[in-house]
């Protein structure tokens, strides 16, 4: 699904660079956890993988085609791939919860009929129906976040990117979207999750990579192969 | 395992990608619009290749007033021949890149320029237009050059430095941060509906009007969500913070250089 070779990223040509020499390989209905300290890099990869920035170096390839920076190709990577964002709140754009929804279908040329389908099937899967009809900016932190998710479901994207979703969701919420993720892993979706809290990836994810402080890829495992040693160090992020 | 949860079914289902070239669609005026303004904020919040000097702030600042000053009194061709040639030798220390950037703005700055002389040249004579398009070119070459050696950050401690009223100082400060983090926000939401847009539909023309609105409230409320936090924390619009002139040995051949300039300004004037 996603393939990247010696990718790095730097922001500031003075600087070192955010991601340096970063080597992975996702294959679909991969459910992977990416975790590393604050400033590691992991907003940055989501940000490469989803086409918002172009790296310096190395190549990216998506579902077996190099990724350029043509409409044509953006367009494939923006249909397949969603991205929730990790300060979601400047997701949101339209003037009421269920426009933002059915903004990306719509996008999407889907009728008038199939939108609404879908916008009010995840009003419900997400528990949010009383929303509907409010504004997006004046929703609690949390709110936004699941409607920044719903946004993304409707689109029905193959590859789910989610930047540390769990901030700010109340205990049952959180709990909600663990099985959530579950489920549309099930589903055949990929999924991506960046988190620091270890407890949670175990409960979900079946791989973890791991950067460091240096913004190097230390470490990509299948959860069940990590060392104690090892679950020790990510239990510290 | 937790329970899991029922998904309705079109979400259990791969969604065909809509291809653009599939339907072949004209003007998209969200596109546009969108596509225009992030190329001007990336603009805005690349990052600069800046030329390192070793002066101090504020004597980069004098330097290039002393400089314009000079350039714009200098009447005899030997004396403007001379301040050029001391400008080139501080060209030839830029990088290529750097060398780009300045040709670039200076080229910008230089068509702007030629709007306001050219009216000169009608009403006067040529000759007189074309020996002020000169000075003028060579004038904002001393800026762009300045813009190429100095930070923002330098620049408003070369204020400090001067003494500028600290009010000014801080206003011009802020403006400059504000803008900057307008900038980034902006970009971020522009991504926003860039991941969810598609090339393929046109979006129309009045659910464009509605976002760039959107976007215009939007980045209100965040301005003035940032200046809240700006006075819980104290901010009340004066600053205590006090830069001293300082001077190293590299500042004092800089000084040294700019008064021999002017030395020769008053020779050559007066011969
Ligand atoms: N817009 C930017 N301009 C300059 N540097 C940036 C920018 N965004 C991020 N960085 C830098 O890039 C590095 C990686 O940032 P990134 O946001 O990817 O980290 P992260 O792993 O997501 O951290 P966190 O866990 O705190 O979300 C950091 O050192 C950060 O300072
Ligand atoms: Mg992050």
């Amino acid at each position: 699904m996603f393939k990247l070779e010696n990718i790095s990223y730097t922001y500031d040509a003075t600087q070192a660079p955010s991601l340096a020499d970063i080597n992975l390989t996702i294959t679909p209905g991969d459910f992977v956890a990416l975790m590393g300290p604050n400033g590691s890099g992991k907003s940055t990869l989501f940000k490469i993988l989803t086409g918002l920035l172009k790296p310096q170096t190395g190549t990216y390839y998506f579902e077996e085609k190099l990724v350029d920076s043509t409409d044509r190709c953006q367009n494939h990577l923006h249909q397949r791939i969603g991205f929730v964002f990790q300060n979601s709140d400047v997701q949101l754009f339209n003037d009421t919860v269920f426009e933002e929804l059915a903004f990306g279908p719509k996008q999407q040329g889907l009728a008038s009929g199939a939108v609404h389908q879908r916008v009010t099937d995840v009003l419900t899967l997400l528990g949010i129906e009383a929303l509907a009809q409010r504004v997006p900016y004046q929703l609690s932190g949390g709110e936004q976040k699941l409607v920044a998710l719903g946004s993304v479901l409707t689109m029905n994207p193959a590859v789910i990117i989610l930047d540390e979703p769990y901030n700010g969701l109340s205990m049952a919420y959180q709990t909600k979207l663990t099985q959530l993720l579950q489920s549309l892993n099930a589903a055949g979706k990929t999924i991506l999750v960046a988190s620091h809290n270890f407890q949670q990836i175990a409960e979900l994810a079946n791989r973890v990579v791991v950067f460091n402080a240096q913004h190097q890829l230390v470490l990509d495992t299948p959860l069940n192969a990590l060392t104690a040693p090892q679950e020790a160090d990510l239990r510290q992020l | 395992m937790s329970a899991s949860v029922e998904l309705p079914n079109w979400l259990q289902q791969n969604q065909p990608v809509t291809n653009p070239s599939a339907k072949k669609h004209g003007y998209n005026p969200l596109n546009k619009n969108l596509g225009w303004l992030q190329h001007l904020l990336t603009q805005l919040n690349a990052p600069q290749n800046i030329h390192q000097t070793q002066q101090q702030p504020w004597l980069q600042v004098v330097n290039l007033a002393i400089m314009i000053l000079l350039f714009s009194l200098a009447q005899k061709p030997l004396l403007i021949w001379l301040l050029a040639l001391v400008w080139l030798v501080r060209l030839y220390r830029l990088s290529a890149l750097q060398l780009y950037q300045f040709a670039k703005r200076l080229g910008h700055m230089s068509v702007f320029s030629i709007l306001f002389i050219l009216p000169s040249c009608f009403l006067n004579s040529w000759s007189l237009g074309l020996w002020l398009l000169f000075k003028t070119v060579l004038i904002l070459g001393q800026v762009a050059l300045f813009l190429q050696e100095i930070t923002w950050v330098d620049f408003i401690k070369a204020l400090r430095q001067l003494h500028v009223p600290p009010l000014f100082v801080l206003a011009l400060s802020i403006t400059i941060k504000y803008c900057h983090i307008l900038a980034t926000y902006l970009v971020q939401v522009l991504w926003a509906i860039e991941l969810r847009r598609a090339t393929t539909v046109p979006t129309p023309f009045y659910q464009t009007a509605k976002i760039m609105g959107r976007l215009y409230l939007t980045s209100k409320r965040y301005v003035l969500a940032v200046y809240e936090a700006m006075t819980l924390r104290g901010y009340q619009g004066q600053t205590t913070k006090v830069e001293h002139l300082a001077l190293s040995k590299h500042d004092w051949r800089i000084l040294g250089l700019d008064l021999s300039l002017i030395m020769m300004y008053c020779l050559v004037w007066r011969y």
